[in-house]
């Protein structure tokens, strides 16, 4: 594409409303948080700047390395399950004809579900005494205890509800973005003599590069922001061992009254977002970058 | 192929269906409870001695639960509330988010990667903070307990752009550059080539966007202060007081109103299937 | 047919745009009048309706004044409140809880309460209109800046039959190891050790519980967090070991209580049956009542145990009824006549909304009957001091909080060490 000036004219235009919708509410926020992280406020007085004080106790704080490790743990525990068994899932309904619509249905309920009932109910999902874990083949030392309430297994127990919760958001792109490669590139690349597999992983996927960059880039963003699913199973705990940066940034700001220090811990996730979000977008290096 | 071949694709099928029918059985375990619950009375939430009580209902309660519910709070008035909302948003994202991402896409800019950076950075900002400041931006403009605040911040989003983009990358130029040479208009070209084309996103994106603003808990809870306002997730939230929380209407009431976003979800769903039967594009 | 379909759709979306446009805010028109106040309360159902008809009752005896009735979900009211108030949207009328009272007071956020407006002639006789010191915590420098309500006071609540049946009587638990030990009798556990009958019901899924709780356990074992001008924590006193090394017992030497035996608060497997004992506060009660969980019948109340050689008191705690500061004069006013006719109503509080008000006058009015269930809660209230907060109580109590949760979760936990870091991170805060 060469740059001419009907693009230079249209590319604007067409941007235009979007940049007038997201600047116009977003840029004062982005600025006053960015204000607010070199300040003390509690809500109720006049903001104090303080310089950099939060920033210097961000980095000797505990908690928040502690809460910057379960992120990650639970970011990465989400997306390296969800993207690869979402695809699996795409390229196994896409196969699977006529009942593809009825299957889809069914992956596709838990995301329609209200998210916040959703997390109480798995709650009881999790319960020892009459949960849906004693009905599964685990052994018992598992079913003892609430995986929610047992430090080791209360991000992984996040995981397995995220999961179940929004991996039909990402089998439903997938399979749109299948439905668009005809049959006849796999199925001519299987006359060749090249096996399922080798189609899928030579032609399928290369396909589907920005597919993948998406939901990715998607998966990791909301995991890092799934402050709803997480605060309403567990609160961060037990022990603040499922205590996501966002639950650390919302408690500090209206629990704490520590707006100021929240400020600097979101400005600090949102660089590890962004840095994220560079890597992956190099990763998946493809001519649309 | 052959026989054995043919064989073999059966089977290889069977298996498949078998294990995609596993995989539903799980997950609608839990599904299941939720309309257990949804159809029991109080008393019984969680207790039963045998498996066959706790999963089996021996009552049908479920519109005595939803009538509870209605009892407590205007439920009809919230619902109005999300439906008007989560449309609105849908429509206008779909318009909006698809045009940005289709000039993202195929035309080339000054500054393109730059601007689409800065709008997609603004995704990895944690919504926790944005709310105050937000806030204070329909306080200026004069928009509190307004549907416009609760519709403006998100007529578009950054990951309705994203995803736009991305799915417009798919669209082979020559479609378009034919267009141009047929001397088409380049909004034309957008209705007409550009939006069929991409029907499947459209879907998508429109199921996503309703899900998110019927979902969407923080915002309304926290800016909206006159009852008459309230969103679905907002009332349902009025029903979760810390204690004497009534389960079964909480959960009989969220059940009902997942309908609509399931509803959208089916006709959405027909636009896909309209798109694959039509056959081609227009050269 | 594609068309049509597609045209509907416009049209619908048209329409609703519009309707957003305009702003089409609906609910009850408001009546003009001279004076426009709002009030928000958390949504609690049998409180909602007690509000709704006595604000009712007051506009029909007030002619001039106009009370906007808002219900604020209880998750995160305390947040949408500050909300408020930072973008100065904040209504007239508003709750605060006892902790947060201090921040408020710090910043100057409340306006004070005029003794004459509210009906008295001086701040004696306002004091002495309430219950037993429930104004001493809101009046500072000789200025009251909060009207109390729903007072709580901590009491035991527990399973008459199951008591029955084990042999115990539970008017002889008077101290913590004795209630240990009946709980640990009266527990039961099923075939996978999961707890199934809870022997004593601590609250650990409400995060506020921890301080309710606490406070008590701590007046009891004569400990204070910080020292008498709040400049030093001291929470790293050998006496502060056996509030903790209670809580761990509870769970592993008794085994009578489990982290994960409830969602939370545990009143709908108490009335069930499957609760020896249980913490209890006022309010427990009204929740009960639906479950056809009677007192004298299938519960009753003791006494909160202490500790060997310790105080028998409790800490009470309260909501409150506060008054934004930046208001106008007339709409302080109208806000304190408000609060006074509410408050007076304290005998349907009671009956109705099942909540103990602490402005004297309203036992008179009601029936032994009801009073039969609160009689003993009240007794409480009478050995009850509320306590008084720091501005940064949320912040100070995160050590502590976290203390608890090692408690509960390692049956070796090291008391005496989680202590001492405790108070260091506690000093870190205050000074």
């Amino acid at each position: 594409m060469i740059s001419t000036r009907r693009d230079n004219l249209y590319g604007y235009i067409f941007i235009l409303p979007a940049v007038l919708v997201l600047g116009c509410f977003f840029a004062y926020p982005i600025l006053k948080t960015l204000y607010l992280s070199t300040a003390e406020w509690n809500m109720l007085s006049k903001p104090k700047l303080v310089g950099f004080k939060n920033y210097i106790r961000l980095f000797q704080d505990g908690d928040f390395y502690k809460s910057l490790w379960v992120t990650i743990y639970y970011v990465f525990g989400t997306t390296l399950l969800n993207i690869p068994l979402a695809f699996l899932c795409a390229v196994a309904l896409n196969g699977a004809g006529r009942a593809q619509g009825f299957f889809k249905g069914i992956y596709f309920t838990p995301v329609v579900l209200s998210t916040v009932i959703a997390s109480v109910l798995w709650i009881s999902v999790y319960h020892p005494y009459s949960g849906i874990m004693q009905l599964l083949p685990l052994p018992s030392h598992l079913k003892v205890q609430s995986w929610y309430q047992r430090p080791d297994l209360v991000v992984p127990g996040l995981i397995v509800f995220t999961l179940w919760k929004g991996i039909g958001l990402y089998i439903v792109i997938f399979l749109a973005a299948l439905i668009n490669i005809p049959a006849s590139y796999q199925e001519a690349a299987q006359i060749d003599g090249a096996s399922f597999w080798q189609s899928l992983l030579k032609i399928v996927i290369p396909m589907l590069k920005p597919i993948f960059l998406f939901t990715v880039v998607i998966c990791v963003v909301y995991s890092f922001q799934n402050f709803a699913i997480v605060y309403t199973s567990t609160k961060g705990g037990p022990n603040d061992y499922s205590k996501i940066l966002p639950i650390l940034i919302f408690e500090n700001g209206f629990k704490y009254y520590k707006m100021g220090y929240a400020s600097a811990l979101a400005v600090i996730q949102f660089l590890i977002m962004f840095f994220f979000s560079y890597i992956q977008f190099k990763v998946f290096k493809s001519e649309v970058e | 192929m052959g026989f054995a071949g043919a064989g073999r694709r059966i089977v290889m099928k069977a298996l498949l269906i078998a294990l995609l029918t596993v995989l539903a059985f799980l997950f609608l375990l839990p599904i299941a409870w939720w309309i257990n619950f949804a159809v029991k009375g109080n008393a019984s939430l969680t207790i039963g001695d045998t498996l066959k009580e706790i999963w089996i209902p021996n009552e049908f309660l479920l519109f005595h639960n939803l009538q509870s519910a209605f009892n407590l709070y205007p439920m009809g008035r919230f619902f109005i509330n999300s439906l008007i909302v989560a449309s609105v948003v849908t429509f206008f994202e779909l318009f909006i988010a698809s045009l940005a991402g289709f000039s993202f896409a195929k035309y080339d800019f000054k500054g393109k990667n730059i601007v689409f950076s800065a709008i997609l950075s603004l995704l990895m900002i944690p919504q926790v903070v944005l709310v105050i400041p937000l806030f204070e931006v329909v306080v200026a403009l004069d928009m509190v307990n307004t549907y416009r605040s609760l519709v403006l911040p998100f007529l578009v989003t950054p990951f309705g752009i994203f995803m736009m983009r991305q799915f417009c990358y798919s669209i082979p130029n020559d479609y378009i550059e034919a267009a141009r040479v047929e001397g088409v208009g380049e909004f034309t070209i957008y209705l007409r080539i550009i939006i069929p084309l991409i029907k499947s996103a459209f879907a998508l994106l429109g199921i996503f966007t309703f899900l998110r603003q019927w979902d969407m808990l923080l915002w309304p809870l926290i800016t909206l202060s006159k009852q008459a306002m309230y969103t679905l997730a907002v009332g349902v939230s009025l029903l979760q007081t810390n204690v004497q929380v009534p389960y079964n209407a909480l959960y009989a009431v969220t059940l009902l109103f997942s309908i609509p976003v399931i509803i959208m979800y089916l006709l959405f769903q027909r636009l896909i299937i309209e798109s694959l039967t039509m056959s081609g594009i227009k050269g | 047919m594609k068309r049509h379909y597609t045209r509907t759709a416009l049209l619908v979306a048209v329409l609703f745009t519009v309707v957003t446009l305009c702003g089409f805010a609906g609910g009850a028109q408001e009546k003009v009048s001279e004076v426009d106040i709002t009030f928000w309360q958390h949504s609690y159902p049998p409180l909602n309706a007690w509000t709704q008809k006595h604000i009712q009752g007051f506009m029909a005896a007030n002619p001039g004044i106009t009370v906007n009735f808002e219900l604020i979900p209880f998750e995160e009211y305390i947040q949408k409140v500050f909300t408020a108030l930072a973008t100065r949207q904040a209504p007239e009328v508003f709750e605060s809880d006892d902790f947060t009272f201090a921040q408020f007071i710090e910043n100057k956020a409340l306006h004070d309460i005029d003794p004459v407006v509210f009906g008295y002639s001086n701040l004696g006789d306002f004091t002495a209109a309430f219950e037993r010191n429930s104004l001493e915590l809101v009046t500072v420098e000789g200025k009251v800046f909060a009207i109390p309500y729903d007072w709580e006071a901590p009491v035991i609540g527990y399973n008459i039959e199951i008591f029955k049946k084990a042999g115990i009587n539970p008017q002889s638990l008077k101290t913590w190891k004795q209630h240990g030990q009946a709980a640990q009798k009266t527990a039961v556990h099923d075939s996978n050790g999961v707890l199934t009958t809870a022997g004593m019901c601590f609250v650990h899924n409400i995060g506020e519980y921890y301080q309710h709780i606490g406070n008590t356990l701590f007046r009891q074992a004569k400990v204070s967090i910080l020292n008498k001008n709040k400049s030093a924590a001291t929470l790293n006193d050998p006496n502060a070991d056996r509030v903790f090394q209670l809580w761990n017992d509870m769970i592993f030497k008794y085994k009578a209580d489990d982290p994960g035996f409830t969602g939370s608060f545990y009143t709908e497997e108490f009335g069930q049956g499957r609760v020896a004992m249980g913490w209890m506060l006022t309010w427990a009660n009204s929740i009960l009542a639906p479950h056809d969980y009677k007192k004298g019948r299938d519960f009753d109340l003791i006494p909160v145990p202490t500790f060997e050689g310790g105080d028998t008191g409790t800490i009470s705690s309260a909501w409150n009824w506060v008054v934004n500061a930046n208001i106008s004069n007339a709409k302080a006013d109208a806000s304190t006549k408000f609060l006074s006719y509410k408050s007076d109503q304290g005998d349907t509080f009671l009956t109705e909304a099942g909540l103990v008000s602490p402005k004297k006058g309203w036992r008179e009015k009601v029936s032994s009957e009801d009073l039969a269930l609160y009689d003993e809660i009240f007794n409480s209230l009478g050995r009850s001091r509320p306590h008084d907060p720091h501005p940064k109580y949320q912040e100070i109590w995160k050590p502590i909080i976290k203390v608890f949760q090692t408690c509960e979760v390692d049956p070796n936990a090291n008391v005496r060490q989680l202590l001492k870091v405790g108070e260091q991170e506690i000093n870190d805060i205050v000074q």
